[in-house]
């Protein structure tokens, strides 16, 4: 039977009809992944790490033994601390070795299965997965599931930052809440969330490879690794953008670069980590050594700093564990460091009572496979995988945290409904936090041999670094902490004051200071007005959009302020001045641009350094209309901007057009839950004239805050 | 002019004179409370300040248990003790903080103020009094309870009975208050009455046990005679333990449970159980007499017209024989 | 040819004295509950409460049963209404009972294998079987789901409409009875109906 006769059967029309949707289907589940790649940029291709190397039989157990040795001798070490006599102290340490109880449990268990599985070479999530391709995890319930720990990772915002579902504690300006009701929902997270600390964002800034002429090189050329995907844990030559895009998943290559090390295994050299270029682009290298896989366990305080020293105490941080990542920048291509923590939220165990008492993170960070939670209440756009599951010093704590026998503990008590645990016992954070940041004017630098921006001021004081605001666990688009005052007269409004003005006398001081000094090499800068924009950034809005603002505070912020239970939060306040895209400005700032960080560490020309990272080709796209319609329509909606004018801010002559460099139109608030110290705050810190809290500020009646800060007990 | 008496005589002095002197004694009186008041508040404000905080309160360091000593402002003034000073019950060691041991061994007696005072009517607390000494509550630890075990004087309110909060509502609060030492599924071990056992499984006998726990306040069967005797509680063999004592037109809930309603009614309508119909329906009880009637009626007059129609035809049938 | 047609079928006579039997119960028990007193009427309230609601769902299932036999066994027929002419046939039925009878004038609508109900009793069984009947057993379960039933009805508790409407349909079904057992009388004698309940009654028809 021939074609002819087949089809010309009639009901065999079917099954040609079936075929050609088949076809269809196979091209487009070929072409169609492709199609996206060439259409964002990106380029996916098989990995391969240069450490990834089989190990003889000999040498396997030669760094069995090493291991072994080295983690028992370290636990000696730690045990003997206290020993004053070095010889002595040597003498305990060998005592301790050649103890059978002090450690008969072998520390690695996978040397042993590894071993016995004949696994002489670490392959990445290839071999991991050989055994672990599912696993169990209680859920929320108690429930005991099984899951695959591919796509339990994949689906993790630690490899895809960000998410398309509910769960953000994040309200737009527009009053929705992200992805919530009466939204499209759009992939929103740290993967697009333009942000004034790092000064670019994941698809510009992922691997960049800078020339830097240090002080020691005497003129010579070293090479910086820079990026965000120094601690992020995929590994390819660009983000997870794939699962942004409709109807696709992250490629198999992609999954082959995720760095399971890095969280699992306590002896993760970060040494490891920095940019690597071959022929397909730039990329981070990983740790794929059989020393790092044999030591493989749960995540540890350790591990989790690896990338999250950043931000918490910071890169300049000192006294850090050994292999922490400050210490250990790269073989080659060392990886810059980064002056002005973003929050200085120092998690040591001489800063914080939990990391002394030797608490893991997931201890609090509970854990549900590899999606950790973070909490239900957060300020930022940082996408979140575990919405609703708690993480708060209450779990322990109980409600009636203070417990020492004291006359004052019931009191102590009773300011729990009002104020949260962080707002005595965070008294400080470090004295490098970044309160404002100059990205548009670099300053060379001797030391480092490259350009960078200028902190116009640092503080981790109260008052300076650190703000009181009311919040109930929500934050605006662009990270202010939400919250209203349970009993207050109305006046709480921290976006047109606490966030939009800096006025403490000794700040505004020092900014002027830095202004001054900015002069020097920027004599265009006119330094009154400098400070007035840096210290007031309202001061730049036209008076219909400050009237608009203020419509929309009330209308759309205020019944959001007013939600569930605020209490009083620390905050690290922070802001910066960066380049603005003016054709998408709101009341609350406009769209700002990245920089590309080669030309700006190296040439300090900022406005050339945004030039250049605006060619980036998925930058094209967000100025084309489909991703205008896809997402960023909705994303400006949030923003505090009607609809995304997609005009590509470089004119016709090649230079920025519609492009001013302004300061976010009020300061961002973070977030500060570590560091936690023992001993909490005095009573007369706040309740004075003059104290840390100002009352009145805080919304409070006259009355109350006249009673507040004179409590007659406290004579 | 008519009204001024014509001739002014002693008489007439004497009585404008104390008509004066009682209305200044009076004037000043009132001043007086209104001052009395509003210090009152200003000193209460002082200690609410820190005992409106919703979550003031320690862990005992000795069981564990969390002590709470915060006062919920709004019940406090709703309560019938909204008008008093705190320092009027709790005596001058509290007038500053701290006040840590004397806190501790702070001994406090409602029938210090209740007892033989004018302001109570028909010696209503004496025979309180008398009702709980008498009962099981005193009798088994004459020590371990006290008004307070029970009755929370900060929030404390007779129109709580009398409120519109519902039938239901009122029932809740006043069992939660038995229920909070004889819960539902403990048995009160450390109790001398030798264990009452698990509650549901002692009431088991009632039809419906779940609703009738929620529809009916404890001391309705557990105790006999009006509120005062309320207090007079024994133990369960004791108890009232027949369903027409409620199910029935003279329901013992009419003088308890019902007994503000049921008085309403009575000044109102005249009968009572047609308005008490609108809270629960209580099978015996709810009853309106003008539905009773009509049924009655209705079989009444069925009865009758099927009578009269048998007669009719009985009587056509013999006069048909006839002829 | 003739056709010989049982209009009580064994079924319909065994469900309609267990129905009496049932009936009698509860008017005597649920008059105890209704107008109970400490010194019990008629029967004490607890053993009157077990007996009401154990003859209750006798009665249900007995309802069902019969509507179940009525479409099984073809009975249904009787209780098709025609409405044509409905309101000349009950008042022709009614003359009948109103002067008619007393004349010793003949049934109107004898029974038939089609319709063994005269107009009158058949709206009124209708009325009985399809309306109170349903009504009485729904809100007599009520009572034992009372969570089921409404919470607040016009602002008064949910379970006072369902008792109110328990009663009500309780006394008119007494009433009803106390006819349907007179007019039982009004057969071709006295009794002549009561046999036919008893022991069934053939009819033979040509058709």
């Amino acid at each position: 039977m021939n074609i002819k006769d087949f089809v010309a059967k009639g009901h065999n029309k079917k099954i040609v009809l079936l075929i050609a949707i088949g076809l269809v289907i196979g091209g487009v589940r070929h072409f169609y992944p492709s199609m996206l790649e060439s259409y964002v940029g990106v380029v996916n291709a098989p990995l391969t790490y240069s450490n990834s190397e089989p190990l003889s039989e000999r040498a396997f157990e030669n760094l069995a033994e090493t291991l072994t040795h080295e983690y028992r001798f370290n636990r000696a070490m730690a045990k003997t601390k206290d020993e004053d006599v070095a010889f002595a102290r040597r003498l305990k340490v060998d005592m301790f070795m050649n103890t059978r109880s002090f450690d008969k449990k072998a520390p690695f268990p996978h040397i042993d299965y590894f071993r016995k599985a004949g696994i002489n070479q670490y392959e990445g999530p290839e071999t991991c997965l050989g055994c672990h391709d599912v696993i169990k995890i209680a859920d929320r319930h108690g429930k005991t599931v099984e899951i695959d720990t591919l796509d339990d990772v994949v689906n993790s915002v630690h490899f895809k930052f960000q998410s398309s579902d509910s769960g953000f504690s994040t309200f737009g300006f527009d009053g929705r809440q992200v992805n919530g009701e009466g939204t499209r929902p759009i992939p929103v997270g740290k993967i697009n969330r333009a942000c004034g600390v790092p000064g670019s964002f994941t698809w510009t800034g992922w691997a960049d490879l800078v020339k830097a002429k240090p002080e020691h090189a005497h003129g010579d050329i070293e090479m910086r690794s820079e990026g965000c995907g120094q601690c992020h844990i995929g590994g390819g030559y660009h983000p997870s953008t794939e699962q942004m895009l409709p109807a696709h998943n992250a490629p198999a290559t992609a999954k082959e670069g995720i760095d399971c090390l890095i969280c699992h295994s306590p002896t993760y050299d970060m040494n490891q980590r920095y940019v690597i270029e071959d022929d397909n682009g730039k990329r981070w290298n990983q740790d794929r050594s059989m020393k790092a896989a044999l030591t493989v366990g749960q995540p540890t305080m350790e591990t989790c700093l690896f990338c999250h020293q950043h931000n918490m105490g910071g890169d300049l941080e000192k006294g850090l564990a050994k292999g922490a990542a400050p210490d250990n920048l790269g073989y080659k291509n060392k990886r810059l460091l980064h002056p002005g923590s973003k929050r200085g939220n120092s998690i040591q165990p001489a800063h914080d009572v939990h990391a002394a008492a030797g608490m893991a993170c997931t201890d609090c960070h509970r854990p549900e496979g590899h999606k950790i939670p973070r909490g239900t209440k957060g300020v930022d756009l940082v996408a979140n995988d575990l919405p609703g599951k708690v993480v708060e010093c209450e779990t322990c704590h109980t409600a009636a945290p203070h417990v020492k026998d004291n006359e004052d503990r019931a009191l102590l008590n009773g300011h729990v409904d009002r104020v949260s645990c962080e707002a005595c016992h965070i008294k400080k954070l470090r004295d490098d936090s970044v309160v404002l940041r100059d990205w548009t004017h670099p300053i060379w630098n001797e030391e480092e041999g490259v350009f960078v921006f200028k902190d116009i001021y640092q503080s981790g004081e109260v008052g300076k670094g650190i703000k009181f605001l009311w919040f109930n666990g929500n934050g605006s688009f662009l990270a202010n902490a939400l919250g209203d005052n349970p009993i207050g007269d109305g006046s709480y409004n921290p976006l047109m004051n606490q966030l939009a003005r800096i006025d403490n006398p000794e700040v505004i001081a020092e900014v002027r200071k830095s202004a001054i000094e900015l002069k020097k090499t920027y004599p265009d800068i006119d330094v009154e007005q400098y400070v007035k924009e840096a210290t007031n950034p309202l001061s730049v809005l036209s008076p219909e959009m400050l009237e608009k603002r203020k419509k929309m505070i009330e209308e759309n912020i205020r019944p959001i302020m007013e939600k569930g239970k605020s209490k009083i939060y620390p905050f690290k306040i922070f802001n910066a001045i960066m380049y603005e895209d003016m054709n998408n400005q709101g009341p609350f700032g406009a769209m700002i641009l990245p920089f590309d960080y080669p030309t700006y560490y190296e040439t300090g020309d900022s406005k050339a350094s945004v030039k250049k990272a605006i060619e980036h080709p998925i930058i094209k796209r967000m100025y084309q209309a489909p991703f205008k319609a896809y997402m960023m329509d909705e994303f400006m909606g949030y923003f505090g901007v009607d609809g995304w004018k997609a005009e590509y801010p470089v004119g016709k002559d090649g230079e920025l057009k519609n492009v001013e460099s302004h300061w976010m139109r009020q300061m961002g608030s973070l977030m500060v839950n570590h560091g936690i110290q023992k001993d909490g705050r005095s009573c007369k810190e706040c309740h004075k004239p003059d104290g840390i809290i100002d009352f009145k500020a805080l919304g409070y009646p006259k009355e109350r805050a006249a009673e507040l800060i004179n409590l007659p007990e406290l004579e | 002019m008519n009204s001024w008496p014509a001739k002014i005589t002693i008489e007439t002095v004497k009585s404008i004179f104390f008509q004066t002197l009682i209305s200044a004694i009076f004037f000043t009186f009132f001043l007086l409370l209104a001052n009395a008041g509003e210090a009152n508040s200003q000193q209460n404000g002082k200690c609410l300040r820190c005992h409106g905080m919703k979550t003031l309160g320690y862990q005992d360091t000795a069981t564990g248990n969390l002590r709470n000593l915060s006062i919920d402002l709004h019940a406090l003034a709703k309560s019938d003790h909204a008008g008093l000073a705190c320092l009027d019950c709790h005596s001058a060691g509290f007038a500053a903080y701290p006040h840590f041991s004397e806190a501790r061994n702070e001994q406090l007696e409602c029938l210090s103020c209740h007892k033989n005072s004018e302001k109570f009517p028909r010696k209503m607390f004496e025979a309180v009094e008398r009702s709980f000494t008498r009962s099981n509550h005193y009798q088994s630890a004459p020590q371990a309870l006290t008004c307070f075990s029970c009755h929370d004087p900060h929030t404390f309110s007779t129109l709580n009975g009398k409120s519109d909060a519902g039938v239901k509502s009122h029932v809740k609060r006043d069992n939660d208050i038995c229920l909070g030492c004889h819960e539902k599924s403990k048995p009160l071990d450390n109790m001398s009455s030798g264990g009452a056992g698990d509650l549901l499984k002692k009431h088991v006998w009632l039809p419906g046990v779940n609703r009738h726990l929620q529809s009916v306040r404890c001391v309705e069967c557990h105790t006999q005679g009006d509120s005062e005797r309320s207090h007079f509680i024994l133990g369960g063999e004791y108890a009232v333990k027949e369903c027409v004592a409620c199910h029935s037109r003279d329901s013992i809930l009419t003088s308890k449970l019902y007994r503000y309603r049921a008085h309403e009614e009575r000044n109102k309508v005249g009968f009572i159980h047609s308005v008490v119909m609108n809270d629960a329906y209580i099978i015996g009880m709810t009853r309106n007499q003008w539905l009773d009637w009509g049924g009655i009626g209705l079989v009444i007059l069925t009865l009758v017209g099927v009578g009269g129609h048998g007669l009719g035809r009985w009587i056509a049938r013999r006069k048909g024989q006839k002829l | 040819m003739k056709v010989t047609y049982e209009l009580y079928p064994l079924w319909l006579r065994i469900w309609h004295w267990s129905n009496v039997v049932g009936f009698l119960v509860l008017i005597v028990t649920g008059v105890s509950l209704h107008f109970a007193t400490p010194d019990a009427m008629l029967i004490p309230f607890n053993s009157a409460r077990v007996l009401h609601n154990i003859f209750g769902i006798a009665l249900s299932i007995g309802w069902l049963i019969f509507l179940l036999g009525n479409f099984k066994q073809g009975n249904i027929i009787h209780y098709k209404l025609r409405l044509k002419g409905l309101l000349q046939r009950l008042i022709k039925q009614a003359m009948f009972y109103g002067v008619g009878i007393f004349k010793g004038d003949h049934h109107p609508f004898p029974s038939t294998a089609h319709c063994k109900f005269n107009p009158l009793q058949q709206v009124t069984y209708l009325f009985v079987m399809f309306v109170a009947m349903p009504g009485l057993i729904i809100s007599g379960l009520l009572f034992f789901f009372p969570q089921v039933a409404p919470e607040q009805f016009l602002d008064m508790d949910g379970l006072w409409i369902v008792g109110v409407l328990h009663y009500v349909i309780g006394v008119f079904l007494v009433a009803f009875m106390i006819g349907h057992i007179y007019l039982a009388t009004a057969g071709e004698k006295v009794t002549s109906e009561f046999k036919k309940m008893l022991f069934g009654s053939k009819l033979t028809e040509e058709r």
